[in-house]
């Protein structure tokens, strides 16, 4: 029902007014994100263990991890030792406390790691696609063909016992985890409409990687690496377990419970405590994840 | 640029020319490219538009008028033939040089969501090409990107919001303050309206006008509704399976279109005085595949005036009238 004189009727753009009101305030984002339960929660979680394992030790400064007392040896929780002691007659308290620094930043090195060399690839991968992108990802692939943990016990293997070495094998786990989830979310961006402004306007690949692509694939980059946190802290405790990760006699939740494992019937609290950590770790990292995955999902209705 | 290997020769009132333009995709095949088809999205397209006028592109949707432009800007790689700005050819030019013809060459997206970015603020949005571009200090931008929230009928407050905060005729203007930041000279419009409500559509193009006259700017402009082209094009053209099949001056395409297809498409606006003097045409069949589009005349398959000669022959694109072109072997008849 429309021709061109009506289009000649219409108010000029001067006319246009702006309802202020209707626009939602722009500044409610950490407000918001901070009524979300479960978020909230592994937030909590995580705090207190970042005090416990890295407040508390300044506070145990005199404490000796690998003094032994052989008078103490297996002594249950109590006043003296809140944890119990060891085989050796250890406090377990000061050593579960110590064991998580090395437990929390061997994962956070590993996820760190393992993001960026895998970000990396996944970006190249997805926006220069062709040639480059399909040999990486079938690189990928084959990374990915491999169960995890068999790769990492076969990396370590190799590369020998140690925490560096055990940190390099697991990251390695994580570079194709990463690329395939930037390489996916990459190819999506890059045929989106602002990408072709981008290059309109006179913008280089890698300035719109960097400047349009990296920033709105971030959100699962976030969530992945929160998610994987904790299977790093429980991979890294895995290889500790079985004697391939940090050395004893080092504390690192992993090897305090593979010690722990011959007396479990014994002596329950070795076990227990060190366990009780790298869980309340991992559901915490869980917990922030699942909170940013729908506090970062654009697709959500806001209010 | 004397010596640039991609200079050629057009006319003084020419901005830009495309000859012979192919823009033909893939598809099928395994990784080793055996049994491979090609969409040919756009065929042989050939035609000029001049300093400041606007060229209006109507066609159903999937007949390539997205592809021809984003060939045009070269974001999508022609098969073959030539995309001619200032006497250069633009599928020929070195990264650098194209750099630098961005510039002049802007472009005004369908979708207002998905082509602002989400991330950035509509400061650093507007900004980008000025950024990109390099050749302003910190000051100078800031000026240029406040005076583009000015014209384009936004305020300066609004600067530091994201995108997804603003409406949708909202965002166009600011998908036009971005493509005018650079004062281009050409600027493409690819259905920039048709995503808008109808009241903001009449804004939005009006805007397009004002602009025009005010920077002196030659648009490109690509939609499917008749209304709106008519409205704001000097001349049209229109598409089909990857072809232009008539073109000429609005008002002699509107009055009296030659082409069967034309005559269709025209009798179809609802509520069009002059059609209504005509029988509505109603096309049978659909749109043939660009991938295997019919002999000689595309159209054929839908025309009611079909003859054997139109599965034999192509017919060109030729000037049935004084600047009205059309590609039918009866638009003199018709």
């Amino acid at each position: 029902m429309r021709t061109a004189a009506d289009l000649v009727a219409a108010p000029k753009p001067v006319d246009v007014i702006i309802d202020d009101a209707a626009l939602p305030p722009a500044h409610g984002a950490l407000w918001r994100a901070l009524r979300h339960r479960s978020l909230v929660a592994g937030l909590f979680i995580c705090l207190v263990l970042a005090v416990l394992v890295f407040a508390l030790p300044m506070l145990m400064s005199s404490v000796d991890l690998n003094a032994q007392d052989p008078m103490a040896t297996f002594a249950p929780p109590s006043a003296e030792h809140l944890m119990g002691t060891d085989a050796f007659g250890r406090d377990l308290l000061s050593r579960v406390v110590y064991g998580g620094r090395t437990t929390i930043l061997a994962s956070i090195c590993i996820v760190f790691l393992g993001g960026v060399f895998g970000t990396t690839l996944g970006l190249i991968a997805g926006y220069f696609g062709g040639i480059t992108g399909f040999v990486i990802m079938r690189l990928i692939d084959l990374l990915l063909a491999f169960p995890g943990i068999l790769l990492a016990l076969a990396v370590s293997a190799v590369l020998g016992p140690g925490l560096v070495n055990g940190v390099i094998a697991i990251a390695i786990i994580l570079v194709p985890v990463y690329a395939r989830l930037v390489a996916g979310a990459t190819t999506e961006v890059r045929h989106l409409p602002y990408v072709d402004a981008a290059v309109t306007l006179g913008s280089g690949s890698w300035r719109i990687i960097l400047r349009h692509v990296l920033p709105n694939v971030s959100p699962g980059i976030i969530v992945l690496t929160t998610t994987w946190l904790g299977v790093a802290a429980l991979w890294i405790a895995a290889l500790g377990f079985i004697g391939l990760g940090v050395q004893p006699p080092t504390p690192e939740w992993g090897v305090i419970l593979n010690d722990g494992q011959n007396y479990i019937t014994l002596a329950w609290w070795i076990t227990v405590f060190p366990g009780i950590f790298l869980a309340m770790f991992v559901i915490g990292v869980n917990l922030i994840g699942d909170g940013l995955r729908d506090e970062l999902d654009p697709t959500l209705v806001r209010h | 640029m004397g010596n640039s290997v991609s200079e050629v020769q057009t006319a003084d009132d020419v901005l830009l020319e495309l000859r012979n333009l192919r823009t033909w995709y893939p598809t099928g095949g395994g990784v080793l490219g055996g049994g491979r088809e090609w969409v040919k999205a756009v065929d042989d397209v050939s035609f000029t538009i001049k300093r400041g006028e606007t060229l209006g592109l109507v066609g159903e949707s999937g007949c390539g008028k997205t592809t021809l432009g984003r060939s045009i800007l070269r974001l999508e790689q022609p098969q073959s033939g030539q995309v001619i700005f200032e006497g250069e050819d633009v599928l020929k030019m070195p990264a650098g040089r194209l750099k630098q013809v961005r510039r002049n060459m802007q472009a005004i997206f369908q979708d207002p969501h998905g082509s602002l970015d989400p991330r950035m603020k509509v400061r650093d949005l507007i900004a980008e090409g000025l950024v990109v571009q390099g050749e302003m200090r910190r000051d100078e931008r800031d000026a240029r990107v406040a005076e583009l929230i000015d014209v384009v009928g936004l305020r300066r407050e609004h600067l530091d919001r994201y995108s997804h905060e603003f409406s949708g005729g909202q965002r166009q203007r600011i998908g036009i303050a971005r493509a005018l930041a650079l004062r281009p000279k050409f600027v493409l419009a690819d259905e920039p309206v048709s995503a808008l409500d109808l009241s903001v559509q009449s804004q939005v193009l009006n805007l397009l006008k004002d602009l025009q006259s005010e920077f002196g700017l030659t648009y490109l402009f690509i939609a499917h509704d008749l209304s709106v082209v008519e409205y704001i094009s000097d001349r049209v053209g229109v598409m089909y399976l990857g072809r232009i099949v008539e073109l000429a001056s609005a008002e002699a395409l509107y009055d009296d279109p030659r082409m069967p297809y034309t005559q269709a498409l025209l009798s179809a606006i609802p509520g069009n005085e002059r059609a209504s003097g005509r029988a509505r045409i109603i096309l049978q069949g659909d749109v043939p595949s660009p991938i295997n589009p019919p002999s000689g005349c595309p159209f054929r398959t839908r025309c009611w005036l079909a003859q054997d000669v139109c599965s034999e022959l192509v017919p060109p694109l030729r000037e049935v009238k004084p600047d009205h072109f059309a590609a039918c072997h009866f638009a003199d008849a018709i």
